[in-house]
């Protein structure tokens, strides 16, 4: 499970039923992404029920007949001097009904007309300098404003913030504050070398223990990035590695369920892990959850919510939010003979978008298999 | 001691109840008008940056196009291959309804995802609070979100349906949400919010906007950004800073307001002299109470003081009342003034006036001051004299006929400095500080005057009728220092009843004679039109009908749209098949002949109306640089026609509009009729073969011309209230000083009764002394009105809004003035008459 997912589920249904940008509902005030997200699913979408065949590039677009969807990349980068970077250029679409409803001949319809909206969120970590930037966007799903697809070039864009495949295979990332007078803009080249990872059962995962309360979901990982970075004023040439989440489906929160905790990590020898807790308020999380560890050349293996355990070893405070969020784990996968040390590249990670939550650059170190290993990654929390 | 003289004020006003009533009234009404036209004006100028600004508050600049508006592409453009975030695409149109009364409603198209950059932290707009359920608003077809306000004004729901007109289209409208966006918010709380979708769909402008409106903050970056903007827009869209557009609005809308604020000004003098008259009786009145209290050991300063607090308190009763029934009148203001300024300037949404703190604060202040400085003179010169001559009456007018060159010659000097001001063509305000100057002017030489006139009169008076008119001429000579005063109020009233009757009434014929020599034609059609908007439209089916019609001679075509120009900004260009005034065209200043001019517009010329090129300082010859569909094009001024639209008015040819504009549509026709047609006939027949399809409004020349004038008469709604406000003032005024005049000579006339005098002649003596003081003050005002209203049309009129008119010398202004004067005049004599007849003379001699 990603981060973008239950993200995802938490704040697309919120911009549905919910006014916006401040969400209300019929009588209280929040901008939780957990709060929103409980309620009853609309019966009009089709639902995540059994394992589809993925078909590529044509499945890397978007499948409007589910209610949301979205493309989540993150990263991270380091220049020639050493200095250490993080990114996350997210894409998301929810649907704001199955079927734009027709009014009469073609001629008198507007193509600015909508059923889809989509919203993008960017941020870059400059570790050296401390320094945390993010950004959000909105826009309608129509007359090229926003959209995705997958053929005949698989894209995905939110007006000039973009992931767009390339005729080499490559995928181009493009995203600026402001083009015409930039702050913070990114333009990076991302080269898949691994197919992609199916999650759960056969790229079905279970989101809570409903049928259909489940999302289709994939990642691309080790994904190999180079580029450049433009902050203060200063252009960087960046390497590193980048790893894309894909969902999609129409699946709401279980009952209790407070926020989340979700981890992806890419280990130096190319074997990547994610897994999550959903978490309830006593600290307990969802028994059910399923995560995946892979090594290079060898069949992804399902991680059950037994085969982890996860400890917290420090905590932030945000000054902007007043949120304390974990600050380092350390989780330990005993099946896989597996200790991971993990600890954010930088404190303060937090969106303050109309959505709060963290979502951060770490870096990692540990043994796997009786052997030091080190890796980076990305970790996202959210019902702090 | 400070209780005692507030007592002894007190006790003196209420002895004297109907001159602290009149102080009190006096002060009221002054402050009124002023209130009254503040609010009004302030909440006008509310609407004014609404209207402008729309409802998303912090536009800089933006895209406009022509007449049909710009492509939506410009808008996907900027954001996709710019990514330029701070940009809205906004379409706006006035559409009506019937279940709306049939007044017109904005409508206004937004992308609630773009628009939110747009709004001010403290707006709290239909848009802005968070509570727009996007799957109806957005998906839904011909959804709209309306306020409370909207909603509880028309009775409507959450679902319920409006059938909405635009031009010949209409659509079914769902209110999908009602939003309350607090009180006050007039920007918002009229218009049917749709998705910027919905409102193409509903307008049938599919793919088109109106404009988008841009955010450039002011830095660094903001050349780069206008010109990067810029380099995506195709010919004939153009990036414009906002104060640009609203500029010559703005500009017009202050010099109307400015009118309005001088005239309620007038209204305070007027006021203020009242004041200082009733002061400066009730210190006459006193100087023996003032000589005795000095006598028993009062000193100056305290009579100074006493003097002083009994007009602050009259002054702050009069003030609160003021206040009061101002606040009330600026209900009544306002919508008068939104009437006008529908009509001429743009629609507004203001219902209810926007009471300011400073409005109220500043009203506060004229009113107090007025009291106080009315005051001070009396009360200095009450306490100045030794308490033996306060008790000699003689002694003031010795000194009020020594002091009298020197008024009339800073009179004559103040008057003198008032026409320096209004010579060159600086500020209006200092236009009107020229009008004051010489209204003050004139007020300072009005005792000289008067002295001149009763030395004249008297002799007749005398001839005619004997002792009695002798005595009354002399009487007011003698008592110069208070008749003059009272006189010159009820003069400086009445000049300005002559003046601004003057100029409404000489306006008014102007424009009636304008629109007939003008309105050439039997029949106008038009669309439906939308008070502001800037234009209607013609379905195609109108001009189909009307040539199957036989009795038709000729058919003149018009289109009007608003364009902007390089130099002048928005303006209204009229593109015409044929000169509707024909030979009775009266340019102000043209090529040549009627002919020539015509054949200079026919191969591409323009002809501008008059207060375009007085405000923009144009002449024939001069090019005027406009935007079309083809780029910036520059066109030669053929002629300056008078007009009296306020705004720039183009009017050109129709072949050199099509050739730069894409536009074929047409806003209007006139019809002319074959000889010997009936024009209510013809009128007929066209109703009936369009009934049922089309709207559109049908009205003979004769119509037309009637309601052209209404609109006037209305727009002349307010400067008539203030009027009448003058006329108020003026009567209280000479009412109240007369009476005290008269009131006053109690000693006098008892000693005219000792000597033999009946009441029949006391009844004489006294109203023909206040009738002779009213013809004084009418005769002197009417060359003053005369002078006044010169001003107003010659200078002000034409540097506000750039209209020449003809003046007409109108009997019935003037008689209304003398009505005013002598019947005020009259009624003040009564009173006094009445009172003063039967008092034994023993009593009325006694000594205090």
């Amino acid at each position: 499970m990603s981060t973008a997912n239950l993200l995802a589920l938490g704040l697309l249904p919120l911009i549905f039923f919910m006014p916006f940008p401040i969400f209300v509902t019929e009588d209280t005030v929040s901008n939780s992404a957990v709060e929103m997200l409980k309620g009853t699913v609309d019966s009009r979408f089709k639902r995540a029920t059994e394992p589809i065949i993925f078909q590529f590039p044509k499945d890397h677009g978007a499948h409007p007949e589910y209610k949301t969807e979205w493309w989540y990349y993150t990263g991270n980068l380091s220049a020639d001097d050493g200095k250490q970077y993080g990114y996350q250029l997210t894409f998301f679409r929810s649907a704001l009904a199955p079927d734009t409803i027709s009014t009469g001949p073609l001629a008198e319809r507007s193509t600015l007309a909508a059923n889809q909206m989509y919203m993008a969120h960017f941020a870059v970590s400059d570790i050296e300098r401390k320094k945390f930037q993010s950004f959000e966007r909105y826009s309608r799903g129509a007359a090229g404003l926003a959209g995705a697809m997958g053929k005949p070039q698989y894209q995905v864009w939110l007006e000039d913030w973009s992931a767009t495949e390339q005729p080499d295979g490559t995928v181009h990332l493009k995203a600026t504050d402001n083009q015409l007078n930039p702050t913070l803009s990114m333009d990076l080249k991302l080269r898949q070398t691994v197919p992609p990872i199916l999650h759960g059962n056969q790229g079905l995962s279970q989101k809570g223990p409903e049928l259909g309360n489940a999302n289709h979901y994939y990642s691309l990982v080790g994904l190999e990035s180079a580029g450049t970075v433009k902050i203060g004023g200063q252009r960087v040439e960046v390497k590193g590695v980048s790893w894309m989440d894909h969902e999609f489906g129409t699946s709401a929160l279980s009952d209790g369920i407070v926020g989340w905790d979700w981890f992806s990590i890419q280990l130096e020898n190319g074997t990547i892990l994610m897994l999550a807790r959903l978490r309830y308020q006593d600290g307990s999380d969802w028994p059910s959850f399923e995560g995946t560890l892979a090594e290079i050349g060898q069949t992804p293996v399902k991680i059950q919510r037994a085969d982890f355990n996860i400890k917290e070893t420090a905590s932030w405070k945000s000054p902007k939010s007043g949120s304390i969020y974990p600050s380092g784990w350390i989780i330990q996968l005993d099946r896989f003979g597996l200790i991971l040390k993990i600890q954010p590249l930088l404190k303060d990670q937090e969106l303050k978008g109309n959505f709060t939550y963290w979502e951060g650059a770490v870096q990692v170190k540990g043994t796997f298999r009786h052997q030091t290993t080190s890796g980076v990654g990305y970790v996202e929390l959210t019902g702090y | 001691m400070r209780i005692n003289i507030l007592q002894l004020a007190w006790r003196y006003a209420w002895r004297r109840p109907l001159q602290s009533l009149f102080f009190i009234v006096g002060i009221a009404i002054g402050v009124a008008a002023v209130v009254a036209i503040d609010l009004a004006n302030s909440s006008v100028s509310h609407a004014f940056s609404y209207s402008t600004e729309s409802i998303v508050g912090k536009t800089t600049h933006h895209i406009a196009g022509g007449p049909t508006g710009i492509d939506q592409q410009i808008y996907i453009d900027l954001r996709r291959k710019l990514g330029y975030q701070l940009c809205t695409p906004i379409i706006s149109a006035y559409v009506t309804s019937k279940r709306l009364d049939q007044q017109p409603i904005q409508l206004s198209g937004i992308d609630i995802f773009s628009s939110l950059a747009f709004n001010t932290d403290s707006s709290n707009g239909l848009n802005s609070v968070g509570r727009v359920q996007l799957s109806r608003f957005m998906v839904q077809p011909n959804s709209a979100i309306i306020s409370t306000q909207f909603a509880s004004r028309h009775q409507l729901q959450i679902n319920d349906t409006i059938d909405v007109n635009f031009h010949d289209r209409s659509r079914r409208v769902t209110i999908c949400q009602v939003i309350d966006v607090g009180d006050g918010n007039s920007s918002v709380d009229n218009i049917l919010l749709v998705d910027i979708s919905t409102a193409q769909e509903i307008l049938g402008e599919i793919s088109r906007l109106d404009r988008i409106d841009l955010i450039i903050p002011e830095n660094s970056a903001r050349q780069k950004i206008q010109s990067a903007v810029e380099s995506i827009l195709p010919m004939g869209v153009r990036l414009e800073a906002n104060r640009e557009k609203s500029g010559a609005t703005r500009q017009m809308l202050s010099a109307f307001q400015l009118n309005l604020t001088a005239l309620s000004l007038l209204a305070l003098v007027v006021g203020v002299f009242l004041i200082y008259n009733t002061v400066t009786f009730s210190v006459v009145q006193r100087r023996p109470t003032i000589a005795i209290l000095r006598a028993i050991g009062m000193t100056r300063q305290e009579i100074f003081t006493l003097i002083l607090t009994e007009s602050i308190v009259l002054g702050a009763i009069g003030t609160g009342a003021g206040l009061l029934i101002g606040t009330l009148l600026g209900q009544m203001t306002v919508e008068a003034m939104v009437s006008t300024i529908n009509d001429i300037f743009f629609v507004t949404s203001v219902h209810q006036v926007s009471t300011s703190l400073i409005v109220y604060l500043k009203s506060l202040l004229i009113g107090l001051l007025a009291s106080i400085i009315s005051a001070i003179a009396p009360a200095y010169e009450a306490t100045n004299v030794p308490p033996l001559t306060a008790l000699r009456r003689s002694d003031t007018e010795e000194k009020a006929n020594r002091i009298l060159p020197w008024v009339s010659l800073i009179g004559l000097l103040i008057l003198v400095f008032g026409f320096l001001l209004l010579i060159p063509n600086w500020h209006l305000v200092i236009a009107f500080g020229g009008v004051f100057a010489v209204l003050i002017g004139f007020a300072l030489l009005s005792p000289l005057m008067i002295l001149i006139f009763m030395k004249f009169i008297r002799p007749i008076l005398k001839s005619s009728l004997g002792l009695i008119g002798s005595m009354a001429a002399r009487d007011i000579m003698r008592s110069l220092s208070r008749t003059s005063v009272a006189i010159t109020a009820l003069m400086v009233a009445v000049s300005v009843i002559i003046g601004v009757g003057l100029m409404t009434s000489s306006f008014r014929r102007t424009v009636q004679q304008w629109l007939f020599d003008l309105l050439q034609a039997d029949i106008f059609i038009s669309g439906p039109r939308v008070a502001g908007s800037a234009t209607t439209s013609l379905a195609p089916r109108v001009v189909e009908v009307i040539s199957e019609i036989p009795s038709i001679e000729r058919v003149l075509t018009n289109r009007e749209v608003q364009v902007t120009s390089a130099d002048v900004g928005s303006l209204q260009l009229v593109a015409v098949s044929e000169d509707i005034a024909g030979e009775r065209r009266q340019y102000k200043s043209a090529k040549g002949n009627i002919r020539q001019t015509w054949q200079a517009v026919e191969s591409g010329g323009i002809v501008i109306n008059e207060p375009m090129a007085v405000r923009f300082k144009l002449e024939v010859g001069n090019r005027v640089k406009i935007f079309t569909d083809k780029g910036l094009e520059s066109f030669e001024i053929a002629a300056v026609a008078y007009n009296f639209d306020v705004r720039p008015v183009v009017t050109m040819h129709q072949t050199t509009f099509q050739k730069f504009w894409h536009d074929r549509v047409l806003s209007s026709v006139a019809l002319t009729l074959k000889p010997d047609e009936q024009i209510d006939e013809v009128i007929q027949q066209l109703r009936q073969r369009l009934s049922g399809e089309v709207q559109v409004i049908i009205q003979s020349n004769r119509d037309l011309r009637q309601n052209a004038m209404e609109i006037f008469d209305k727009t002349f709604v307010v400067t008539r209230a203030l009027q009448v406000i003058a006329m108020a003032v003026a009567f209280i005024g000479v009412l109240s000083t007369l009476m005290s005049l008269q009131l006053e000579r109690r000693r006098e006339i008892g000693l005219l009764r000792a000597v033999g005098i009946d009441s029949k002649q006391l009844w004489q003596l006294i109203l023909l002394e206040t009738s002779l003081m009213g013809t004084t003050a009418g005769m002197i005002a009417v060359p003053v009105g005369i002078v006044l209203a010169t001003i107003l049309i010659y200078i002000i009129n034409l540097r506000s809004f750039g209209w020449t008119l003809q003046m007409h010398i109108q009997s019935t202004e003037f008689l209304k003035a003398f009505v005013i004067s002598i019947s005020s005049a009259l009624m003040a004599g009564i009173y006094p008459a009445w009172q003063l007849g039967r008092i034994p003379a023993v009593d009325a001699l006694r000594s205090e």
